[in-house]
């Protein structure tokens, strides 16, 4: 099957205009204000993100979404993960797809849930949640089900500190017969996943970027640090570990758009921009010296929120299962 | 971000697989020598006969002239139907043809590409020496202008297909005053001309596939530069540009085929500490499952660096991506089969193929075509727009 990996004429409107939009409403710099964390910037913004569409942007019309498709959420998911955007933006993307679509484009906003713990799930499931506080709803999203709650139904809730402080945090408890609404089926959960990946994608190369940029301005024994090669390679590193992401998120989508999802090529997209995403935020904390050990540069953002959307709804093990897949 | 392959594609790809499952050559290709060149060239002519050569190239000589997603299907169906590998048509098919459709006269379209897609002349590369390797515009072979005559003095090396070739894209100093990338012009070489000799060099693997070739005051007829004299830097650069972007999508489709053989072996040999099936233990399956994303990765950065090259005549510093993930992986692949066979892994042509071949000729993809550290060098420079410097 072959398969046009750059994107369309009107893909790259999608692109340009979200990106554009994020870059100068949702900077990734906003993130040294405490007072943005936790989605704060982006609930001061929201209206200005349903404008834009993104709730119900790849959902059919006939069910009071935008119309496009799967891809053009690829596309934006790519943008929210080079901004660091809070994932409450993506868990009311989803939301859209398993909800009333009408009701988000219209500022409804929803978040994730996601287990604890791992192993066999049972009726009632212990989750944190992320950046919740000011969403009326629940997603859930386990490999053979898709579930949508009220806020109201979380039980036990207690806020919790995490590594990656710039997403709030919550442990509740939820109960499967309390959900609004329960889906059968794997499908959203790997819409969800592809949409996963594209954002960790998108943290890939904003570390590439980032290293670049600095490695081409700060100067040690009198010249760029970037053209010392051991620095050099290393950007060099990034940019393949980020160009292997984005092409096999893209290759997963375009697969699913012509009917043919293949679970073990989404699951190798999830692997494949996780590692890169934390690789690559490792690695720019190494370029970026003494200063990448501290809040005063923005490297360690991206490390922590590559480890958190890494564990969102999985895992590495399982993603090695499934690329292995059954017997034929 | 889509399907780009219409109904019609797919009638195409249909008639591709019959046609190729019906004549893939099931004999075993031989490893080296006049052999080997008479295989591929033989296979070459039945796919010219049959209407399957140069899809995408120019009808104007003997191409198809059908856009690259038909070339990108036919790549996809040879590679599933088990055909061999182009072998000494590479450097015809993927290097020399490409540069002449880009930078060739008139003349040279018309006198070279038709042979090549008929498979009656083998073409080899002759640009790195002894003394010139990662540092290719240091290359001292020289071409001194005598009437309309270049005449040649020097020594190229690590030719592939040397040995066995008709013609070679030769890249020669000729003008010593200019700055070293302005001197350098890209030539036509007939390699039975007078004044060439050919020492063949076994490789690692044990099989001789390059040389090293002497020119001693060997004449060529000054119509066989291509581009300008003194212009040959960027006629080479194209050159290496098609090797760096999907010049080597056979080989990543034969990469994905062992990859399929290590999956198989996992199921059927028994487990390194007891289980009945080595893919029953986790570190095993952990490490088949990382490898197999790898590949996928390389096919996927693949399919865009073909999507990228129907957006642009010649292939930008991207491929290097491309082959920077091929040249690491193809020796993580290879090299596994022996943690997971052992010493049957080690049996050339045993039971589950040659992997000692395989894993010893492999090493090439990190040096040949620019080796590993300079490809990131390149990446560094010409992609993320890093400074040169003092390393
Ligand atoms: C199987 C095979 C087939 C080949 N076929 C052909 C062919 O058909 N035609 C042809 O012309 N050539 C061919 N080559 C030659 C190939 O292009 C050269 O081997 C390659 O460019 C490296 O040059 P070298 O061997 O001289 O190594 P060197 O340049 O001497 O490199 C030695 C080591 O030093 C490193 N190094 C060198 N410079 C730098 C730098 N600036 N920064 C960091 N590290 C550096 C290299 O990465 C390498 O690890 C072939 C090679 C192989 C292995």
């Amino acid at each position: 099957m072959i398969l046009d990996l750059m994107l369309s004429d009107e893909q790259e409107l999608v692109q340009d205009s979200t990106g554009g939009f994020l870059a100068d409403r949702l900077p990734l710099e906003r993130l040294r204000e405490e007072a943005n964390w936790q989605a704060d910037a982006e609930i001061l913004v929201w209206d200005e993100l349903t404008e834009l569409g993104l709730f119900g942007l790849g959902v059919e019309e006939s069910r009071g979404g935008i119309g496009m498709s799967l891809a053009e959420e690829v596309i934006v998911a790519q943008a929210l993960g080079e901004q660091l955007v809070s994932p409450l933006v993506l868990a009311t993307m989803v939301a859209a797809h398993l909800g009333d679509a009408g009701e988000y484009a219209a500022g409804r906003r929803a978040s994730f849930a996601t287990p604890v713990r791992r192993g066999k799930y049972g009726e009632r499931i212990e989750v944190h949640l992320l950046d919740s506080k000011a969403s009326e709803d629940i997603v859930l999203l386990l490999p053979d089900r898709a579930m949508l709650f009220d806020r109201s139904a979380l039980a036990d809730l207690t806020p919790v500190a995490t590594m990656d402080e710039t997403v709030g945090f919550e442990r509740a408890t939820l109960d499967h017969a309390a959900a609004r609404l329960s889906v059968e089926g794997s499908r959203l959960f790997e819409q969800a996943e592809l949409l996963i990946s594209s954002c960790l994608a998108g943290i890939a190369q904003q570390a590439c970027n980032m290293a670049v940029a600095y490695a081409g301005m700060r100067e040690q024994f009198g010249q760029p640090i970037g053209a010392f090669q051991a620095v050099k390679h290393s950007c060099a590193e990034m940019a393949r570990r980020a160009e292997a992401a984005l092409c096999q998120t893209r290759l997963a989508t375009a697969q699913s758009l012509a009917d043919t999802p293949d679970s073990s090529a989404i699951a190798c997209a999830r692997l494949l921009a996780g590692d890169g995403a934390i690789e690559n935020a490792k690695a720019n904390i190494q370029v970026h010296g003494g200063m990448g050990f501290t809040f005063e540069a923005n490297a360690h953002l991206l490390l922590k929120r590559a480890h958190l959307l890494v564990s969102l709804n999985g895992n590495r093990a399982q993603l090695l299962q499934r690329i292995i897949g059954e017997e034929e | 971000m889509r399907l780009l392959e219409t109904p019609d594609d797919t009638d195409f790809r249909h008639s591709a697989r019959e046609w190729l499952d019906a004549n893939v050559p099931r004999e075993k290709r031989p490893h080296d020598g006049w052999e080997q060149r008479e295989f591929d060239l033989t296979w070459q002519k039945r796919q010219y006969e049959a209407g399957w050569a140069g899809i995408s190239w120019p009808t104007e000589y003997d191409g198809k002239g059908l856009p690259l997603v038909r070339q990108a299907i036919w790549h996809e169906e040879y590679a599933r139907a088990g055909a061999p590998q182009i072998g000494a048509m590479f450097i015809g098919l993927s290097h020399a043809g490409p540069t002449l459709i880009v930078k060739g006269s008139e003349e040279h379209k018309q006198r070279y590409l038709p042979a090549i897609l008929k498979g009656e002349e083998v073409w080899c590369q002759g640009f790195s020496e002894p003394g010139a390797g990662s540092d290719l515009a240091s290359l001292t072979t020289s071409g001194r202008i005598e009437d309309d005559h270049l005449v040649v003095n020097g020594s190229k090396i690590w030719t592939t297909y040397g040995p066995v070739a008709d013609l070679q894209e030769l890249l020669i100093r000729t003008s010593s005053e200019k700055p070293r990338h302005k001197g350098l012009s890209w030539v036509i070489c007939d390699l039975r001309s007078e004044g060439v000799s050919i020492r063949p060099i076994k490789a690692m693997s044990g099989y001789t596939h390059f040389c090293q070739i002497h020119y001693d005051d060997v004449r060529i007829p000054i119509e066989n530069v291509v581009g300008d004299i003194d212009g040959g830097w960027s006629v080479a650069m194209a050159t290496l540009g098609f090797e760096r972007g999907t010049g080597t999508i056979g080989h990543q489709m034969e990469l994905s085929r062992w990859m399929d053989q290590l999956v198989r072996m996992a199921r059927e040999l028994p487990g390194p500490c007891g289980e009945e099936r080595a893919i029953d233990n986790g570190e095993v399956a952990g490490q088949l499952a990382r490898l197999k994303a790898d590949v996928a990765a390389l096919q996927a950065m693949t399919s865009m660096a073909i999507a990228r090259n129907m957006r642009q005549e010649v292939p930008g510093a991207e491929g290097n991506l491309v082959a920077l993930q091929f040249g690491e992986l193809v020796r993580r692949v290879h090299g596994f089969a022996f943690e997971l066979a052992g010493n049957e892994a080690f049996e050339r042509d045993g039971p589950w193929g040659d992997w000692p071949y395989e894993y010893l000729d492999g090493f090439k993809w990190g040096i040949g075509g620019g080796t590993l550290e300079i490809r990131r060098n390149t990446i560094g420079e010409r992609l993320l727009g890093l400074p040169k410097g003092r390393s």
